[in-house]
């Protein structure tokens, strides 16, 4: 079929197109998306195995979003089972009073939609953004904020966030029911989140809510 | 959901604005099917299967423009892998595809399939990549499945082309490691080898792809 010298040419330009399929596709990131994407990668390797806990799942996506996205305040909170509430779980970046005061909220189905109590932008079909009225919080809602005090502040300028400014993205389930969400705040640039930092969210809380599926049959237990 | 009209509309404009909801890269595009992909996958029933393979073959036809997809999965019954969604071949090729069945051996044997590994679970293949008489020149059947067995021979015209024998596999882990199917590609639309980012893409695409198949098939009855 192929005589010495054909095979041989032939398999020396096959040997450089090796190395340059080689180079093209080295699995070294080589910018910030595609950092982001290992990390995603990475991250649902962890998260497909079985026998993983569920919480070390969402605490290891809590790290994964502060850290990849620069956020200071990250925090994720899933519907119990047993009573069908909504609590927060896994949190990140908020003083230990602050933190403690989240995992003592729960909110009903009905709440969570309650659009007078919060009031948001609605971004896509899994993420809002959302503001709290600082002059009507109190309890829990009001001391799971890291700096209260600065919630009746003014906005100087529509890229400042506020400390009453975070944005909530949905994990939905089979037959759309709702899972949780994870809710982010206080960037450290001082401005909004890019709007690639929303959509990759979105990406990971549709992964997570695949996770947060399979899990679910331990979960009332 | 209603939203209570508590925001300045000037400041409401412009979050809407910063965050509207068409995606302005195709990274962004790629994030969006995907994530319906997820989504569709949440009303699964009994007959779903075949419709969510032909959305992840339009997925990787329509925005990782490659014009050939198959896509096959293994039998529990007898551990071997057949071709179940097949796009973009012609009815020849794709009728041959769909006679073949390959034992996991197979599937994952580099010395009769020269590969070349991509990432965690890529490989491109194909008969001139590696080594120029492999074996696959004499088998035949094999050849049918080709679009245009009579350009296999073809040489490859640069380093960015895609040759006729070139074709990628991208393998279905669960996530205790077992295979349960592959994703053939090939022939991107500009004939030339696909972008890192597709690939990294695709990764991602059979990650998902295969915990939704597990979830949804392997854990409730054999694929069959």
């Amino acid at each position: 079929m192929c005589d010495r010298l054909t095979e041989k040419r032939k398999y020396e330009i096959d040997r450089n197109f090796a190395s340059e399929i080689k180079r093209r596709y080295s699995p070294a990131p080589k910018d910030e998306t595609e950092k982001i994407f290992d990390n995603l990668q990475t991250f649902f390797s962890y998260a497909q195995e079985p026998g993983r806990p569920l919480q070390s799942i969402l605490d290891q996506a809590v790290r994964l979003i502060y850290r990849l996205f620069n956020l200071k305040e990250v925090s994720i909170a899933i519907k119990s089972e047993k009573d069908g509430l909504y609590r927060y779980v896994s949190l990140l970046g908020f003083r230990k009073d602050a933190e403690e005061a989240h995992r003592r909220i729960a909110y009903t189905y009905e709440e969570i939609w309650d659009t007078d109590k919060y009031p948001s932008i609605k971004l896509s079909r899994f993420s809002e953004f959302d503001i709290e009225d600082g002059t009507t919080l109190e309890g829990d809602e009001l001391l799971a904020y890291n700096r209260p005090i600065l919630l009746t502040q003014e906005r100087k300028s529509y890229d400042e966030p506020l400390e009453s400014d975070y944005f909530t993205v949905y994990i939905f389930g089979y037959k759309e029911e709702l899972l949780g969400w994870i809710e982010i705040g206080d960037p450290r640039s001082g401005k909004l989140p890019e709007r690639s930092t929303i959509k990759w969210i979105e990406l990971i809380c549709s992964t997570l809510g695949l996770i947060i599926q399979r899990e679910k049959p331990k979960m009332g237990k | 959901m209603e939203e209570k009209d508590v925001f300045p509309t000037n400041f409401k404009q412009h979050v809407l604005k910063k965050y509207e909801r068409l995606p302005e890269s195709h990274d962004e595009r790629i994030i969006e099917v995907l994530m319906e992909l997820i989504f569709s996958s949440s009303q699964w029933q009994k007959n779903s299967l075949h419709s969510f393979l032909e959305k992840v073959a339009m997925i990787m036809q329509r925005h990782m423009s490659f014009r050939e997809v198959a896509i096959a999965l293994k039998d529990r019954s007898d551990g071997k892998f057949r071709y179940k969604m097949v796009k973009g071949y012609s009815r020849e090729a794709a009728a041959s595809h769909m006679k073949f069945e390959y034992p996991e051996e197979d599937v994952l044997n580099y010395t009769k399939y020269p590969a070349i590994r991509l990432g965690r679970n890529i490989v491109v293949l194909g008969r001139n990549i590696v080594d120029l008489c492999s074996a696959l020149l004499d088998q035949e059947e094999e050849l049918k499945t080709y679009t245009a067995p009579t350009l296999i021979e073809s040489p490859r015209t640069s380093m960015d082309s895609m040759a006729e024998a070139d074709y990628f596999h991208a393998y279905l882990y669960t996530g205790k490691q077992e295979l349960i199917g592959f994703i053939e590609f090939a022939k991107t639309k500009d004939r030339n080898l696909p972008p890192r980012m597709t690939i990294k893409w695709m990764e991602f695409l059979c990650a998902i792809v295969a915990q939704i198949i597990w979830e949804k098939e392997y854990t409730r009855k054999e694929i069959k």
